[in-house]
Protein backbone atom coordinates (compact mmCIF):
# COMPACT_ATOMS: atom_id res chain seq x y z
CA UNK A 1 0.00 0.00 0.00
CA UNK A 2 1.44 3.40 -0.91
CA UNK A 3 2.52 5.30 2.51
CA UNK A 4 1.03 8.74 0.70
CA UNK A 5 -2.13 9.62 -0.39
CA UNK A 6 -1.67 11.94 -3.39
CA UNK A 7 -4.47 12.78 -5.31
CA UNK A 8 -2.86 14.62 -7.82
CA UNK A 9 -0.94 11.71 -8.82
CA UNK A 10 -3.96 9.13 -8.62
CA UNK A 11 -5.69 10.93 -10.76
CA UNK A 12 -2.96 11.09 -13.33
CA UNK A 13 -2.31 7.42 -12.60
CA UNK A 14 -5.53 6.80 -13.68
CA UNK A 15 -5.39 8.58 -16.70
CA UNK A 16 -2.23 7.16 -17.51
CA UNK A 17 -3.14 3.50 -17.33
CA UNK A 18 -6.78 4.30 -19.37
CA UNK A 19 -4.74 5.51 -21.89
CA UNK A 20 -1.70 2.79 -22.03
CA UNK A 21 -4.28 1.13 -24.71
CA UNK A 22 -3.56 3.66 -27.60
CA UNK A 23 -7.11 3.56 -28.84
CA UNK A 24 -6.51 7.54 -28.21
CA UNK A 25 -3.37 7.43 -30.74
CA UNK A 26 -5.73 5.71 -33.03
CA UNK A 27 -8.77 7.90 -32.78
CA UNK A 28 -6.33 11.10 -33.55
CA UNK A 29 -5.00 9.43 -36.17
CA UNK A 30 -7.78 8.39 -38.37
CA UNK A 31 -9.38 11.48 -38.02
CA UNK A 32 -6.18 13.25 -39.18
CA UNK A 33 -6.20 10.41 -42.29
CA UNK A 34 -9.63 11.28 -42.85
CA UNK A 35 -9.49 15.23 -42.94
CA UNK A 36 -6.16 14.50 -45.11
CA UNK A 37 -8.32 12.73 -47.64
CA UNK A 38 -11.27 14.16 -47.61
CA UNK A 39 -9.92 17.50 -47.41
CA UNK A 40 -10.43 18.77 -50.74
CA UNK A 41 -13.71 17.14 -51.05
CA UNK A 42 -15.22 19.25 -49.00
CA UNK A 43 -17.12 17.05 -47.05
CA UNK A 44 -15.46 17.95 -43.80
CA UNK A 45 -18.91 17.76 -41.72
CA UNK A 46 -18.86 14.16 -42.12
CA UNK A 47 -15.93 13.98 -40.72
CA UNK A 48 -16.72 15.25 -37.65
CA UNK A 49 -19.80 13.64 -36.79
CA UNK A 50 -17.56 10.33 -37.02
CA UNK A 51 -15.49 12.32 -34.85
CA UNK A 52 -17.90 13.26 -32.47
CA UNK A 53 -20.51 11.10 -32.79
CA UNK A 54 -18.95 7.59 -34.02
CA UNK A 55 -15.52 7.49 -32.77
CA UNK A 56 -16.37 7.78 -29.29
CA UNK A 57 -19.06 5.15 -29.49
CA UNK A 58 -16.95 2.83 -31.62
CA UNK A 59 -14.07 3.04 -29.32
CA UNK A 60 -16.19 2.83 -25.79
CA UNK A 61 -17.20 -0.80 -27.40
CA UNK A 62 -13.60 -1.40 -27.99
CA UNK A 63 -12.55 -0.44 -24.22
CA UNK A 64 -15.03 -2.84 -23.17
CA UNK A 65 -14.04 -5.98 -24.78
CA UNK A 66 -10.21 -4.99 -24.95
CA UNK A 67 -9.41 -2.64 -22.22
CA UNK A 68 -11.35 -2.86 -18.63
CA UNK A 69 -11.39 -6.53 -18.96
CA UNK A 70 -7.54 -5.46 -18.52
CA UNK A 71 -6.89 -2.71 -16.42
CA UNK A 72 -10.31 -2.51 -15.14
CA UNK A 73 -13.02 0.43 -16.08
CA UNK A 74 -12.58 3.96 -15.12
CA UNK A 75 -14.90 6.85 -16.23
CA UNK A 76 -13.24 10.77 -15.72
CA UNK A 77 -15.22 13.51 -15.04
CA UNK A 78 -16.55 15.23 -18.11
CA UNK A 79 -14.42 18.10 -19.25
CA UNK A 80 -15.69 18.50 -22.32
CA UNK A 81 -16.44 22.12 -22.07
CA UNK A 82 -13.60 23.14 -20.28
CA UNK A 83 -11.25 21.00 -22.85
CA UNK A 84 -13.28 22.90 -25.74
CA UNK A 85 -12.24 26.30 -24.30
CA UNK A 86 -8.80 25.63 -23.80
CA UNK A 87 -8.45 23.67 -27.58
CA UNK A 88 -10.68 26.48 -29.25
CA UNK A 89 -7.75 29.05 -26.98
CA UNK A 90 -4.71 27.31 -27.96
CA UNK A 91 -5.94 27.28 -31.67
CA UNK A 92 -6.71 30.84 -32.04
CA UNK A 93 -3.53 31.71 -30.06
CA UNK A 94 -1.42 29.42 -32.77
CA UNK A 95 -3.20 31.19 -35.27
CA UNK A 96 -2.25 34.35 -34.51
CA UNK A 97 1.47 33.07 -33.53
CA UNK A 98 1.96 31.44 -37.31
CA UNK A 99 0.47 34.83 -39.08
CA UNK A 100 2.95 36.82 -36.73
CA UNK A 101 5.72 35.20 -37.72
CA UNK A 102 4.72 35.03 -41.41
CA UNK A 103 4.36 38.51 -41.34
CA UNK A 104 8.05 38.97 -39.62
CA UNK A 105 9.82 36.58 -42.32
CA UNK A 106 8.25 37.58 -45.05
CA UNK A 107 6.61 41.19 -44.72
CA UNK A 108 3.62 40.21 -46.34
CA UNK A 109 0.99 37.82 -46.10
CA UNK A 110 -0.79 35.96 -48.97
CA UNK A 111 -2.74 33.26 -49.46
CA UNK A 112 0.34 30.88 -50.44
CA UNK A 113 1.85 31.90 -47.36
CA UNK A 114 -1.12 30.88 -45.49
CA UNK A 115 -1.31 27.54 -46.99
CA UNK A 116 2.50 26.79 -46.60
CA UNK A 117 2.44 27.13 -42.97
CA UNK A 118 -0.73 25.82 -42.29
CA UNK A 119 1.46 22.36 -41.44
CA UNK A 120 3.18 24.30 -39.25
CA UNK A 121 0.05 25.36 -37.61
CA UNK A 122 -1.43 22.00 -37.37
CA UNK A 123 1.79 20.77 -35.39
CA UNK A 124 1.27 23.64 -33.10
CA UNK A 125 -2.04 22.74 -32.44
CA UNK A 126 -1.23 19.26 -32.20
CA UNK A 127 1.62 20.35 -29.57
CA UNK A 128 -0.77 22.20 -27.22
CA UNK A 129 -3.30 18.63 -27.20
CA UNK A 130 -0.48 16.64 -26.21
CA UNK A 131 0.81 18.99 -23.96
CA UNK A 132 -2.42 19.24 -22.62
CA UNK A 133 -2.45 15.24 -22.30
CA UNK A 134 0.62 15.20 -20.98
CA UNK A 135 -0.07 17.25 -17.90
CA UNK A 136 -3.67 15.36 -17.11
CA UNK A 137 -1.72 11.89 -17.29
CA UNK A 138 2.28 12.87 -16.95
CA UNK A 139 3.03 10.27 -19.20
CA UNK A 140 6.30 11.71 -21.45
CA UNK A 141 5.62 10.04 -24.09
CA UNK A 142 3.00 12.72 -25.15
CA UNK A 143 5.96 14.89 -24.75
CA UNK A 144 7.42 12.90 -27.93
CA UNK A 145 4.55 13.42 -29.77
CA UNK A 146 4.42 16.99 -29.38
CA UNK A 147 7.91 17.66 -30.37
CA UNK A 148 7.52 15.31 -33.28
CA UNK A 149 3.92 16.48 -34.36
CA UNK A 150 5.34 20.68 -34.23
CA UNK A 151 8.84 20.04 -35.78
CA UNK A 152 7.21 17.88 -38.78
CA UNK A 153 4.70 20.39 -39.28
CA UNK A 154 7.78 23.13 -39.31
CA UNK A 155 9.56 20.49 -41.67
CA UNK A 156 6.35 20.42 -44.36
CA UNK A 157 6.05 23.96 -44.26
CA UNK A 158 9.26 24.50 -45.96
CA UNK A 159 9.14 21.50 -48.67
CA UNK A 160 7.77 23.84 -51.51
CA UNK A 161 4.60 21.32 -52.79
CA UNK A 162 3.24 22.20 -55.97
CA UNK A 163 -0.01 22.72 -55.71
CA UNK A 164 0.89 24.59 -52.00
CA UNK A 165 -2.24 22.89 -50.92
CA UNK A 166 -0.91 20.04 -51.39
CA UNK A 167 1.38 20.52 -48.29
CA UNK A 168 -2.08 20.56 -45.84
CA UNK A 169 -3.11 17.30 -47.24
CA UNK A 170 0.42 15.87 -47.33
CA UNK A 171 1.25 16.86 -43.85
CA UNK A 172 -2.46 15.43 -42.47
CA UNK A 173 -1.52 12.11 -43.83
CA UNK A 174 1.88 11.90 -42.62
CA UNK A 175 1.35 13.11 -39.31
CA UNK A 176 -2.03 10.65 -39.18
CA UNK A 177 -0.38 7.36 -39.74
CA UNK A 178 2.24 8.52 -37.45
CA UNK A 179 -0.29 8.83 -34.77
CA UNK A 180 -2.52 5.39 -36.10
CA UNK A 181 1.00 3.64 -36.09
CA UNK A 182 1.49 4.95 -33.04
CA UNK A 183 -1.49 3.52 -31.52
CA UNK A 184 -1.17 0.20 -32.88
CA UNK A 185 2.17 -0.47 -31.43
CA UNK A 186 1.04 0.56 -28.18
CA UNK A 187 -2.45 -0.80 -28.40
CA UNK A 188 -0.46 -4.44 -28.77
CA UNK A 189 1.84 -3.80 -26.32
CA UNK A 190 -0.93 -3.14 -23.61
CA UNK A 191 -2.30 -6.73 -24.80
CA UNK A 192 0.70 -8.23 -23.94
CA UNK A 193 1.41 -6.16 -20.47
CA UNK A 194 -1.93 -6.75 -19.33
CA UNK A 195 -3.30 -10.48 -19.57
CA UNK A 196 -7.45 -10.52 -18.69
CA UNK A 197 -7.80 -10.66 -15.39
CA UNK A 198 -10.56 -12.74 -13.93
CA UNK A 199 -11.84 -10.78 -10.08
CA UNK A 200 -11.82 -14.04 -7.89
CA UNK A 201 -12.88 -13.94 -4.16
CA UNK A 202 -9.76 -14.70 -1.68
CA UNK A 203 -10.23 -16.39 1.63
CA UNK B 1 -2.45 12.75 26.54
CA UNK B 2 -6.26 14.12 26.66
CA UNK B 3 -8.37 15.28 24.04
CA UNK B 4 -11.70 16.81 25.10
CA UNK B 5 -14.47 15.50 22.63
CA UNK B 6 -14.75 18.36 20.35
CA UNK B 7 -10.78 18.60 19.74
CA UNK B 8 -10.27 18.55 16.16
CA UNK B 9 -8.32 14.88 15.87
CA UNK B 10 -11.98 13.65 17.70
CA UNK B 11 -13.86 14.95 14.97
CA UNK B 12 -11.86 13.13 12.26
CA UNK B 13 -14.20 10.63 10.46
CA UNK B 14 -13.03 7.03 11.34
CA UNK B 15 -14.74 5.35 8.89
CA UNK B 16 -12.38 7.73 6.51
CA UNK B 17 -9.35 7.17 8.31
CA UNK B 18 -8.69 3.36 7.98
CA UNK B 19 -5.67 3.20 5.71
CA UNK B 20 -7.61 0.74 3.09
CA UNK B 21 -11.20 2.73 3.39
CA UNK B 22 -8.63 5.85 2.52
CA UNK B 23 -7.55 4.52 -0.18
CA UNK B 24 -10.75 3.89 -1.80
CA UNK B 25 -12.35 6.87 -1.21
CA UNK B 26 -8.84 8.76 -2.54
CA UNK B 27 -9.13 6.93 -5.83
CA UNK B 28 -13.05 7.71 -6.13
CA UNK B 29 -12.35 10.87 -5.58
CA UNK B 30 -10.57 12.15 -8.48
CA UNK B 31 -12.87 9.89 -10.95
CA UNK B 32 -16.48 10.07 -11.42
CA UNK B 33 -16.80 5.71 -11.43
CA UNK B 34 -14.71 2.89 -11.12
CA UNK B 35 -14.97 -0.61 -11.12
CA UNK B 36 -13.67 -3.29 -8.65
CA UNK B 37 -11.06 -4.50 -10.94
CA UNK B 38 -9.41 -0.94 -11.42
CA UNK B 39 -9.54 -0.39 -7.44
CA UNK B 40 -7.95 -3.38 -6.80
CA UNK B 41 -5.10 -3.09 -9.14
CA UNK B 42 -4.69 0.27 -7.95
CA UNK B 43 -4.79 0.49 -4.18
CA UNK B 44 -3.49 -3.08 -4.31
CA UNK B 45 -6.19 -4.71 -2.13
CA UNK B 46 -7.80 -8.00 -2.54
CA UNK B 47 -10.87 -8.55 -3.35
CA UNK B 48 -12.30 -9.66 0.08
CA UNK B 49 -10.47 -6.55 1.35
CA UNK B 50 -12.20 -4.44 -0.85
CA UNK B 51 -15.09 -6.07 -0.75
CA UNK B 52 -15.29 -5.80 3.17
CA UNK B 53 -14.49 -1.78 3.32
CA UNK B 54 -17.23 -1.13 0.30
CA UNK B 55 -20.00 -2.49 2.44
CA UNK B 56 -18.99 -0.14 5.44
CA UNK B 57 -18.40 2.72 2.81
CA UNK B 58 -22.12 2.13 1.40
CA UNK B 59 -23.83 1.52 5.02
CA UNK B 60 -22.63 5.17 5.34
CA UNK B 61 -23.77 6.42 2.12
CA UNK B 62 -20.55 7.29 1.21
CA UNK B 63 -20.48 5.39 -2.02
CA UNK B 64 -23.14 4.20 -4.40
CA UNK B 65 -22.59 0.60 -5.69
CA UNK B 66 -23.77 -0.39 -8.57
CA UNK B 67 -23.71 -4.13 -10.19
CA UNK B 68 -24.72 -5.26 -13.74
CA UNK B 69 -23.48 -8.66 -15.64
CA UNK B 70 -21.19 -7.67 -18.20
CA UNK B 71 -21.76 -10.74 -20.50
CA UNK B 72 -21.92 -13.68 -18.27
CA UNK B 73 -19.14 -11.94 -15.53
CA UNK B 74 -20.21 -10.09 -12.26
CA UNK B 75 -19.68 -6.50 -12.78
CA UNK B 76 -19.41 -3.95 -9.76
CA UNK B 77 -18.57 -0.07 -10.42
CA UNK B 78 -18.18 2.26 -7.21
CA UNK B 79 -18.79 6.00 -7.19
CA UNK B 80 -18.68 8.79 -4.23
CA UNK B 81 -22.14 9.97 -3.44
CA UNK B 82 -22.54 13.83 -2.32
CA UNK B 83 -22.31 13.17 0.85
CA UNK B 84 -19.23 10.93 0.42
CA UNK B 85 -17.51 13.36 -1.67
CA UNK B 86 -18.41 16.20 0.92
CA UNK B 87 -17.24 13.98 4.03
CA UNK B 88 -13.83 13.53 2.12
CA UNK B 89 -13.40 17.08 1.75
CA UNK B 90 -13.74 17.53 5.30
CA UNK B 91 -11.52 14.69 5.89
CA UNK B 92 -8.44 16.68 4.12
CA UNK B 93 -9.37 19.62 5.55
CA UNK B 94 -9.78 18.48 9.14
CA UNK B 95 -6.37 16.47 8.52
CA UNK B 96 -4.31 19.82 7.00
CA UNK B 97 -6.05 22.05 10.31
CA UNK B 98 -4.75 19.19 12.96
CA UNK B 99 -1.07 18.79 10.99
CA UNK B 100 -1.09 22.37 11.24
CA UNK B 101 -1.84 23.75 14.38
Amino acid sequence: MDEKVNLEEIEKKSYRNLNEDGLQEIAIGLVLTLYSGLWSTGIIGVIVVFQLVILPKFFELVRKRYTYPRIGYVKHFDETKETGIGIFGFVAASMVIIGLLILFAYGKITGDLIYQWVPSFIGLSLLGAMLYVNGKSGDKIYLWYAGYSLLSGIGFSFIKFQPVLASIQYYLLFIGFSMLIAGLVRFTLFGKKYPVIEVTVDE
Amino acid sequence: MSKSDDSPINQIDKLIHEPARLLIMAHLFVVERADFLFLMRHTGLTFGNLSSHMSKLEEASYIDVEKEFIGKRPNTKLALTKAGREAFTAYKEKIVDIVSS
